[in-house]
């Protein structure tokens, strides 16, 4: 109806809800539960108050990263924006764990926190994993539903926020569903954090330095331990019968070996090929290896 | 001699050996050597020499005519020597040339040129005495060396020669070869550090130039960068005066709900939509501009991320209102759990009612809105896109330092080797240098 080059409102609006948002090949293909709740306008509402003011106290003591600040993230940020394409979200740096760092908001308000801890010394390839990592569930339109979950299970203090900026009585209610959230999403967002670390290795495109990055945030700082060291000492220690292998149902992201084996199948599949990569190892799975051969560890207790 | 011998161990221990071996030899008996080119000729003169000094020691030496002469210990270890020539061809120029050659290299000085075998003329002449007298003439004519005929009497003459003169004679030749084989070692060593440091200066003037290339390159993809991007944010101006021009238009083609729900989805959609295609064919003029750069690396530096859009008609506005909203919601849900359940539904519906009630904006107030967003997205990602480019130099210089590193690096470990090699080469020579003056002072 209208001469200009763009969609108009109008013929915008009609489409909208059969719009799909392409999502690149390298996505671990797992929907959130009730990923309806996510188009909400109200849930986008709440989440984008929240997460702002979540934003602005962190903000209180950390910076927007740019080019006259931490200038180096940035510029791994911009790199990491043009090998996902993804459009620049802004990025928080503050004293976050190296475990807190990832995107809030919503899919289409997004916003990265990073932590300083991490990037500070971390070479030029392991700030790339990390911010491409984080990156990736922008690029994965996981925001939402990542920042959804992180408010119920008060990851990162973000229901702690809510709760002091509307109300302790929001507490009531959280604090006994925090448990069956866990539960219920969490499995979605391990499978999840398998996407972003394939986001990280496409923007890193170095497997090594993937695994070093990925250890150091599980131990917090640079360890001094190579990761295929680490891995067959994984192997070696690996006990099937321990029930402890079951706790890993109340974590959101899965054990620290899986996401190394995990990312190892990913480099080795066609999918990571056709990202302009080298296959690393041998034989090559396809898509569908890779999927299965990925959900088969992310299974609970394996 | 101590001296001389300790001096000329440290400079060349062969001639050292040969020394000692010599001087063994010249304080002993009196030796001489009979040279000759003809084999035959030699050791019948060395036969009658005997014959006529059964006491001294006679050393025979056939020198082929073809081969380069060098010093020997046969006539080193001489105290006299005579050179023994006779007819068809007396003193031949290959004689000449052989007795020069001997002399040179350290022959001794008591030296005569015995001629032999005259006796033969009578059966091959039919004038033998006045061949015999041309022969005499000829071989007087072409040496400045004594001619002998009878070596007995001459033989005699050297019965107690004087020894201290033929070992200085022989210690001064072997420390002169000596000093010029350390000078000839030391400009050996020289010409090969040369030619090291000549490799080194090529290898650096060849860094140098893949440096400059890849600084010109890196200023030539900077350049060009910033000329695209200013057409790029040129271009953006005009397509937000475009689109503000065309939101009445919209606006009155949608009903208040569409306002409602899509306005700003849709101003982030068209925005986002066109930022990428018109970033994506910044890249790609870049590219055709900058086909003759070599470097992909450094083209590949001055793409630009889109940058995030965010309306701000929306999400943003009336920020007091949706806190009161959002906690009145959190507190109404959580009322629901306790005795005062019907309190919380209230609250609930009342919240939800008043989110709706307040999120009605008239159209000419969402107009109003709209182009104020619009306007602060035209100077924001004008400015982001301003500061991306300012990071492609920044980006670019940094890729220049780490290829230059790279092209230095490239060639470091070879450059050391060659730094080594050519230092220990000047060493070598310093060290050849010195012990030439010292064997030579020495022997002096």
């Amino acid at each position: 109806m209208s001469d200009t080059p763009w969609p108009s409102l109008g013929d915008f609006a009609a489409t909208r809800k059969d719009r799909v948002e392409a999502r690149p090949a390298w996505v671990h293909p797992v929907e959130p539960p009730l990923a309806f709740i996510a188009e909400s306008r109200e849930v986008e509402d709440l989440l984008d108050t929240v997460v702002a003011l979540q934003r602005a106290e962190w903000l209180q003591d950390g910076v927007w990263l740019g080019p006259r600040s931490m200038a180096d993230a940035w510029r791994d940020l911009v790199f990491a924006a043009r090998t996902l394409d993804v459009p620049l979200p802004p990025a928080v740096v503050s004293a976050a764990s190296s475990r807190n760092q990832g995107a809030f908001g919503t899919d289409g308000r997004a916003f990265l926190h990073l932590s300083s801890f991490f990037l500070a010394d971390a070479p030029e390839a392991e700030r790339r994993f990390v911010i491409g990592q984080v990156m990736g569930a922008v690029a994965a339109h996981h925001v939402t539903w990542a920042t959804l979950r992180a408010l119920l299970v008060d990851q990162g203090g973000l229901r702690a926020v809510a709760s002091r900026a509307l109300g302790p009585a929001l507490e009531i209610v959280l604090a006994p569903v925090s448990l069956g959230a866990r539960l219920w999403l969490n499995g979605w967002h391990r499978a999840a954090e398998i996407t972003s670390d394939r986001a990280g290795l496409v923007v890193c495109g170095d497997l090594q330095a993937a695994k070093r990055a990925m250890l150091r945030q599980a131990l917090g700082v640079r360890p001094k331990v190579d990761p295929d060291e680490y891995l067959a000492q994984v192997d070696a220690m690996r006990d099937d019968d321990d029930p402890g292998r079951f706790a890993e149902a109340l974590e959101d992201r899965p054990w620290t070996w899986k996401r190394m084996r995990a990312l190892e199948l990913f480099a080795r599949s066609e999918v990571w090929t056709a990202t302009g990569h080298i296959a690393i190892g041998a034989p090559l799975l396809s898509a569908g290896e890779l999927r299965i051969a990925t959900d088969g560890l992310l299974r609970v207790g394996r | 001699m101590s001296d001389l011998l300790h001096a000329l161990g440290k400079a060349d221990p062969v001639a050292a050996s040969v020394w000692t071996d010599a001087l063994a030899y010249l304080r002993g008996p009196t030796r001489v050597a009979i040279l000759g080119l003809d084999a035959g000729v030699v050791q019948r003169a060395a036969r009658r020499a005997a014959e006529a000094q059964p006491t001294m020691d006679f050393v025979s030496v056939v020198l082929p005519p073809e081969e380069q002469i060098v010093a020997d210990p046969r006539w080193l270890r001489c105290h006299a020597m005579v050179w023994v020539t006779g007819p068809p061809s007396p003193l031949g120029a290959q004689d000449r040339a052989a007795m020069a050659a001997v002399a040179a290299q350290g022959a001794p000085a008591e030296h005569a040129v015995w001629l032999v075998d005259l006796d033969l003329l009578a059966r091959i002449s039919d004038a033998p005495e006045a061949e015999a007298a041309t022969v005499r003439a000829r071989v007087a004519a072409a040496t400045d060396w004594p001619v002998i005929e009878d070596i007995g009497p001459w033989l005699i003459e050297r019965s107690t020669p004087d020894r201290r003169a033929r070992e200085q004679q022989v210690a001064a030749f072997l420390c002169s070869q000596a000093a010029r084989r350390a000078r000839a070692e030391a400009e050996a060593e020289t010409d090969a550090a040369d030619a090291i440091d000549r490799l080194l200066a090529e290898s650096d003037a060849k860094v140098a130039v893949a440096v400059e290339r890849a600084r010109r390159d890196a200023a030539r993809v900077l350049g060009a960068a910033r000329r695209h991007a200013e057409a790029v944010r040129t271009d953006w101006d005009a397509f937000v005066g475009r689109f503000v021009e065309s939101l009445p238009v919209e606006f009155a083609a949608v009903d208040d709900a569409v306002l409602d729900d899509a306005l700003g989805p849709w101003l982030e959609h068209v925005v986002q939509g066109w930022l990428r295609d018109r970033l994506a064919r910044y890249r790609g003029e870049l590219l055709v501009d900058l086909a003759e750069t070599s470097d992909a690396d450094a083209t590949a530096c001055a793409a630009i991320a889109v940058p995030a859009v965010h309306a701000g008609v929306r999400a943003e506005r009336d920020w007091a209102r949706r806190i009161g909203v959002t906690a009145a919601l959190g507190g109404g849900f959580a009322l629901l759990f306790s005795p005062a359940w019907p309190l919380g539904l209230a609250a609930l519906g009342g919240t939800w009612w008043w989110s709706q009630a307040a999120t009605k904006v008239d159209r000419a107030g969402r107009m109003d809105q709209t182009v104020r967003a619009l306007h602060r997205l035209r100077t924001d990602v004008a400015a982001r896109i301003v500061e991306q480019v300012d990071a492609v130099g920044q980006a670019l210089d940094a890729l220049a330092e780490r290829q230059a590193a790279a092209a230095h690096d490239g060639v470091a470990v070879t450059r050391a080797g060659l730094v080594a090699e050519s230092a220990d080469s000047r060493s070598r020579a310093a060290r050849a240098h010195a012990r030439a003056d010292e064997v030579a002072s020495a022997a002096l």
